[in-house]
């Protein structure tokens, strides 16, 4: 990864994660902590307050009360929420709402991501992996690499742009030409600078090839067929100008059917409709 | 990266201590063991119980409800409440109105509810969904009695867990306790339907596609003469006799065509040889699916029924009978009493004139007097005391000692009579006094209604109707007259009781108008048949039947004992 070193070294200001976020996904692992703790920790960042409670309190959640208070959001919604709710609103001000390139439309490229978190979500929730709430996470960084890339590498940025508009490739593949790596690299360096789980870490890795992963294989498989579903049912635009390619042994390890496929589709194109929240939370 | 480890060393905001491990590790281990009892558990209640105290090793709490979904919406019932006092039902309807208890089955997780206000923080809900594979089928409502700082993630974790264990341990129970019921059910059912087939006054039975018997209640194992137990399985031609097999055969063929079949048949029960009419009622047995799968079959005695049926008829013709008896008697008794009257009340000197109307009442007395007589012959012979002797008798011998009783009458009218009988069949069997009587009734009859100087032949034939296989067993005799005729319409009347043809008065003839059914009584009991033929104008053929004795066999006995 000599390649990777050479190209992150060349970022100046690294954006870093706020300590609170940390503070929060190690409280949420020691079953010790009482949701007052949480919410006392939390409580101290007051723009992170009103931030969780605007999407407490959104159609995403759908509560049928409004929650008016960070403790009754951690009582009601429990930790993990809360913690994802934290990890969300802490990546979406790490960068800015829109690029400064005129030929890709970073906007564009968040909604697929919030389509990708949304589907991640769902699909997780089916086959009842962990914390449905992990794997909208890793779905919403799954393609953070590009947006590294475009805000703090931004020469090279524009030579994948060339490289994809003259030989109509994947983003990746240009990626590759340019730099010899791509943004599933990028992406996996910064979760790991920012100390996001391991199973996050490697979805964002693996998730144009989920056959080379090792571990967590169904929250890699997850993350790769949110991603296809997300630009096969146009929410947003991840950029390229190729189509998604799926490696069908994902649906195998999660044993969907084709007939709950379509059933799920419905529920991620629901979901997405309600989550305009995140969007308003980007800069 | 610095600045992360930084945090983690200094700011400390909590420890994860050896002693929370230990502590988690255990409520693991509780859960573990916890969830085994729960599906070790059989009945809901049992559940319940483990439930209880296995909740209680997780979390404190006050109180519990456990709601269940219904089945074919989203609504919540509560099915089991565990000291759910006025204060904690309260919370509870609130909390179904909140939307929340939807919300977190939705979710699919543990949802904890604050107190209303948010303030007094030991009296917050635990909604736990209760998963069953993907099914929601109800949600646990826990009174917790935790402070809000009590509340920790991993409580929620174990929470879930428990649910979704006791979702699937409930979730057999409920299996189990509906199939009970459902086999009770069934059970109970059988019950009914046996005993019913069992109290039916009428037989039952079930012929599958195969015609073979496939159901068959007592009542008709013993209309049948057979074993229920031989009957079930068998095929029909292998149990009944041939004829009832050919009946059912057709009656079969008739069900499958237009749906159902309703006949009768003659049967002989096996067993003790009686016959008797046997009902049979046949309709197509179809499944489910709407498929024929046989047929089924209601069968009964009809034998009270025939009879009731004969007595109603009996009972009709006894009210016919009156009246008629009554309307005939009247009119000679009403002849008599006004030529009586008349002769009483004027004195009439004319001779001539008495003698006239004496002999009119003595004609009428006559009249009453033969009428009386046929009556309690016709009376007798309804009342089974009439007896016919069957001796071998020679018909025209028969004849000319009628012809001296009509001799008389045919002579005022200056009618002859013309006689032909076969020389060789000779012989019937009969009874000479009842013959003289038939012989006198149809000849009296044609002699009244033919005109004066003409014919009456009376002849006889071995019988060559169409109505008997071997004609050559009886005889033909005919009177033949010369009279109006009487109608075709009027054939068969004319041997019933008071049924003379013509209905005017002043061309009735004298007569009782019981002879045609006195001679149909006596022929009929002899063995024979009786019937006219007639053309209108022409003159009217009576005709009856005899058994002939055979001449044959007569003939072999004599020649046998010429030879000794
Ligand atoms: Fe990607
Ligand atoms: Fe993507």
């Amino acid at each position: 990864m000599a390649n990777l070193h050479k190209l992150v070294s060349q970022i100046q200001s690294l954006p870093t994660l706020p300590q609170i976020v940390q503070q929060v996904i190690t409280m949420v692992e020691d079953p010790g902590v009482s949701s007052s703790n949480l919410a006392k920790t939390i409580s101290i960042d007051v723009s992170l307050v009103s931030k969780i409670l605007k999407v407490v309190n959104s159609a995403y959640y759908g509560l049928p009360r409004k929650i008016s208070t960070l403790t009754q959001a951690t009582v009601i919604l429990g930790f993990n929420s809360i913690k994802n709710i934290v990890m969300t609103a802490s990546v979406f001000s790490a960068f800015n709402k829109n690029g400064k390139n005129e030929r890709f439309d970073r906007k564009k490229l968040w909604e697929h991501s919030i389509g990708c978190a949304v589907a991640s979500k769902v699909l997780s929730k089916r086959i009842r992996l962990g914390v449905p709430e992990e794997a909208f996470v890793a779905g919403l960084v799954h393609d953070i690499g590009k947006i590294v890339l475009d805000q703090f590498l931004h020469t090279k940025f524009e030579q994948v742009l060339d490289v994809i508009d003259e030989k109509k490739v994947s983003f990746r593949e240009a990626e590759n030409e340019v730099l010899g790596l791509n943004h599933c690299h990028i992406g996996e360096w910064l979760c790991d600078k920012w100390n996001f789980p391991k199973q996050i870490q490697e979805a964002v890795a693996f998730h144009h090839s989920p056959g080379r992963a090792e571990k967590n294989l169904k929250m890699v498989a997850i993350v790769h067929l949110a991603n296809a579903i997300s630009r096969l049912e146009g929410m947003g635009d991840g950029g390229g100008k190729k189509g998604a390619e799926i490696d069908v042994k994902c649906w195998e390890m999660l044993s969907i059917s084709e007939e709950e496929l379509s059933e799920l589709i419905v529920e991620i194109q629901e979901e997405y409709e309600k989550s305009s929240v995140f969007l308003e939370m980007l800069n | 990266m610095g600045s992360i480890l930084q945090l983690k060393r200094d700011n400390r905001p909590v420890e994860i201590s050896d002693q929370s491990v230990k502590v988690t590790y255990n409520e693991y281990k509780n859960t573990f063991n916890g969830s085994r009892l729960l599906i070790e558990g059989k009945s809901v209640s049992e559940i319940l119980q483990q439930l209880i105290i296995f909740l209680r090793e997780i979390v404190k709490f006050s109180s519990l409800g456990l709601l269940l979904k219904e089945k074919y919406s989203d609504d919540y019932y509560l099915y089991y409440d565990y000291k759910i006092d006025r204060n904690a039902s309260a919370r509870l309807r609130w909390l179904e109105k909140s939307g929340y208890i939807k919300w977190a089955c939705k979710e699919e997780r543990v949802v904890i509810i604050p107190d209303e206000d948010g303030e007094t923080e030991d009296q917050s809900m635990a909604l736990v969904p209760l998963l069953s594979g993907k099914n929601i089928i109800g949600v646990l409502i826990i009174f917790l009695q935790l402070r809000t700082n009590e509340l920790t993630s991993h409580k929620s974790d174990l929470l879930f867990l428990v649910g979704t264990q006791a979702a699937s341990a409930l979730q057999n129970a409920f299996l189990y306790k509906d199939m009970a019921l459902k086999n009770q059910a069934m059970a109970n059912m059988k019950n009914f339907l046996e005993n019913s087939l069992e109290s039916m006054a009428d037989g039952l039975f079930a012929l599958d596609m195969e015609n073979k018997i496939s159901l068959i209640n007592t009542f008709a194992s013993k209309y049948f003469g057979i074993s229920s137990v031989e009957a079930i399985g068998s095929e029909i031609h292998k149990i009944f006799s041939p004829e009832f097999v050919r009946f059912l055969d057709k009656s079969l063929q008739k069900t499958y065509m237009i749906g159902n079949f309703e006949g009768q048949f003659n049967y002989v029960n096996p067993i003790d040889g009686k016959n008797f009419p046997l009902g049979i009622h046949l309709s197509i047995l179809k499944n489910t699916e709407k498929e024929r799968i046989g047929v089924i079959g209601i069968c009964r005695d009809l034998t009270e029924r025939e009879e009731l049926f004969h007595l109603r008829k009996l009972d009709q013709l006894k009210d016919e009978f009156i009246s008629s008896i009554s309307h005939e008697l009247r009119t000679p008794l009403t002849s008599i009493k006004s030529f009586t009257e008349i002769l009483l009340e004027y004195d009439t000197p004319d001779k001539k004139t008495q003698k006239e109307f004496l002999s009119i009442i003595e004609k009428e007395t006559n009249r009453l007097i033969d009428l009386v007589n046929d009556l309690l012959d016709l009376s007798r012979m309804s009342h089974s005391e009439f007896s016919v002797k069957k001796e071998n008798v020679i018909i025209e011998n028969v004849f000319q000692e009628a012809f001296h009783s009509v001799k008389v009458l045919a002579e005022k009218k200056n009618i002859i009579i013309d006689t032909d009988f076969d020389p060789v069949n000779m012989m019937v069997v009969g009874d000479t006094n009842r013959l003289i009587q038939v012989f006198v009734n149809l000849i009296g009859n044609g002699i009244k209604f033919s005109p004066e100087k003409s014919v009456i032949k009376v002849w006889s034939k071995p019988f060559s109707g169409k109505r008997l296989v071997d004609k050559s067993d009886f005889l033909q005799i005919a009177v033949e007259d010369s009279g109006e005729g009487i109608p075709k319409e009027y054939f068969k009347v004319v041997f019933e009781k008071f049924k003379q043809v013509s209905s005017d008065a002043a061309t009735k003839p004298e007569g009782s108008g019981l002879g045609l059914p006195i001679c149909k009584r006596i022929i009929e009991r002899l063995g024979g048949n009786i019937w006219v033929e007639s053309e209108i104008s022409k003159g009217s053929i009576f005709f009856f039947t005899l058994p002939l004795v055979n001449a044959r066999i007569e003939r072999q006995e004599n020649a046998e004992s010429a030879k000794k």
